[in-house]
């Protein structure tokens, strides 16, 4: 019985072993293509729907919030930028931080993508960190130099989703954090002068 | 001298007590003089603004962008014995043979340097410099440090810039034959080139950043973790969920050591 119990067990550990790489190489390829052609279509989307001149600033904006929803886990990103002072901060906070977020982002890129025209992306490859794939390109620029960029995909909820996007190694995340928590230490360390910030900057953002 | 230390060391930050998680963060940062380093990257932003942009703002007006990354080339091409000099104390033999096919190239097909045609053959530039290789040879970063002029560095980088100054032969050779005048043409140049390669990032910080200085620390400070990994990806990426809700904040992403790829 003991003998017939540790063969069994060893066939499990043994099938285990034997198989799970297979299996594991195989939905990590899965993956990384779904991953890949998420972001070709995130590509094709931001290049049909927000560049070139024939939009308003508005009109570039409200679109770009809508790839913004569709493509990106924002409140994710959102209370990862905030890191530890997310804990701290209390729900009223949270939900008008979050807001504040979405309308720096929309702020802050929107008017970039007007002078896109001759940008290519070309796929140079894929990778996994964790629960993350990680989609290697390069933007090809004409005769300037091409830019690096890796885009961080997740799978929350079972959809697709970028959570940050590097450029030439540098984490849009990560830059975004230490921003906030510099200006969050500058103010005492409190959220609310991070939301005082942003209100300010999204108020002359709407002015211009 | 005396003047400039007594200063540094009265404008410390004083690490914060108590609170284990501010303590974290303020070690993360890795700036402890930050009230001094703030003090310069002021006094950085008023000389760029009176001297360094504008000159550079002329440079972009009467040249036209494909000039300007020929003289990028050609700058690049005569760092070359740099380069190398660093592949090789780095152990990394197939990227010196990159470096020198390239400077064979773009030195007679790519006349003179000025045009990069190597990376056209596939020979793809790369940066090296002492800073990196005290990096690879396990020596830490120090203290963020916001130099004058120069911008933003630490002690390790900061060294591995005068050595690379030293092991420089065109240097060596602007001092023997007592042509002063050609090195510091080749500074002045590459100042106002460094200035344009960092143009629109500049722009965006001045236009968006909430708060210029940290964003420039953080951008520098990935920067060059992202020389020394020589581009490949960090280990452990930022993820939604890790470590469950929040954990202390990393922002600059120190806790990555350099994985040589």
């Amino acid at each position: 019985m003991k003998f017939a119990f540790r063969t069994t067990y060893l066939a499990i550990i043994g099938t285990i072993v034997l198989f799970s790489p297979i299996t594991a190489k195989a939905e990590a390829n899965g993956f990384h293509k779904g991953a890949s052609t998420f972001v070709m279509a995130l590509a094709n989307d931001v290049i049909t729907n927000l560049t070139g001149n024939a939009l308003t600033d508005l009109q570039r904006q409200e679109k770009l919030r809508g790839i913004l929803k569709s493509y990106f886990d924002v409140n994710s990103i959102g209370k990862w930028v905030l890191g530890r002072h997310w804990r701290k901060a209390s729900a009223a906070e949270r939900s008008e931080y979050l807001g504040l977020f979405e309308d720096l982002i929309v702020n802050t890129y929107a008017i970039r993508f007007k002078s896109y025209a001759n940008e290519k992306i070309k796929l140079t490859g894929t990778a996994s960190r964790g629960q993350t794939a990680i989609v290697k390109s390069v933007i090809e620029r004409g005769s300037q130099q091409p830019v690096r960029v890796d885009w961080r995909v997740t799978y929350p909820d079972g959809q697709y989703k970028i959570f940050d996007i590097v450029i030439e190694g540098v984490s849009m995340i990560q830059t975004q954090r230490s921003e906030f928590s510099s200006v969050i230490r500058r103010n005492g360390g409190r959220v609310s002068g991070l939301i005082a910030t942003l209100k300010n900057r999204s108020r002359s953002g709407a002015r211009n | 001298m005396v003047v400039i230390s007594v200063f540094v060391l009265s404008n410390c930050a004083s690490a914060p007590k108590g609170d284990p998680e501010t303590l974290a963060e303020f070690q993360k940062l890795n700036d402890p003089i930050e009230p001094t380093n703030r003090a310069i990257f002021s006094l950085n932003q008023g000389i760029d603004k009176a001297i360094i942009k504008p000159i550079t703002g002329f440079y972009r007006t009467i040249t036209p962008a494909p000039a300007r990354e020929a003289v990028h080339s050609f700058l690049e091409n005569l760092r070359t014995p740099v380069i190398l000099a660093n592949d090789v104390l780095q152990g990394e033999i197939g990227r010196a043979g990159n470096t020198v096919i390239r400077f064979g190239v773009n030195s007679t097909w790519g006349i003179l340097g000025f045009r990069d045609a190597a990376s056209d053959l596939g020979f793809e530039h790369h940066t090296e410099d002492f800073g990196q290789t005290l990096a690879m040879w396990g020596i830490g970063e120090g203290p963020f440090l916001m130099l004058p002029v120069l911008g933003p560095s630490n002690p390790r980088d900061a060294v591995g810039k005068v050595v690379d100054y030293l092991i420089d032969p065109i240097n060596w050779w602007a001092t023997n034959t007592d042509s002063g005048v050609v090195s510091m043409t080749r500074t002045g140049i590459t100042g106002i080139d460094t200035r344009d390669q960092l143009w629109d990032v500049l722009e965006d910080i001045d236009k968006n950043s909430l708060d210029p200085y940290a964003s420039i620390r953080s951008l520098y400070r990935q920067r060059r973790m992202d020389d020394i990994r020589n581009g490949a990806e960090v280990d452990d990426p930022p993820a939604p969920t890790l470590g469950g809700d929040f954990e202390l904040a990393d922002p600059e992403g120190m806790d990555r050591a350099p994985t040589n790829k």
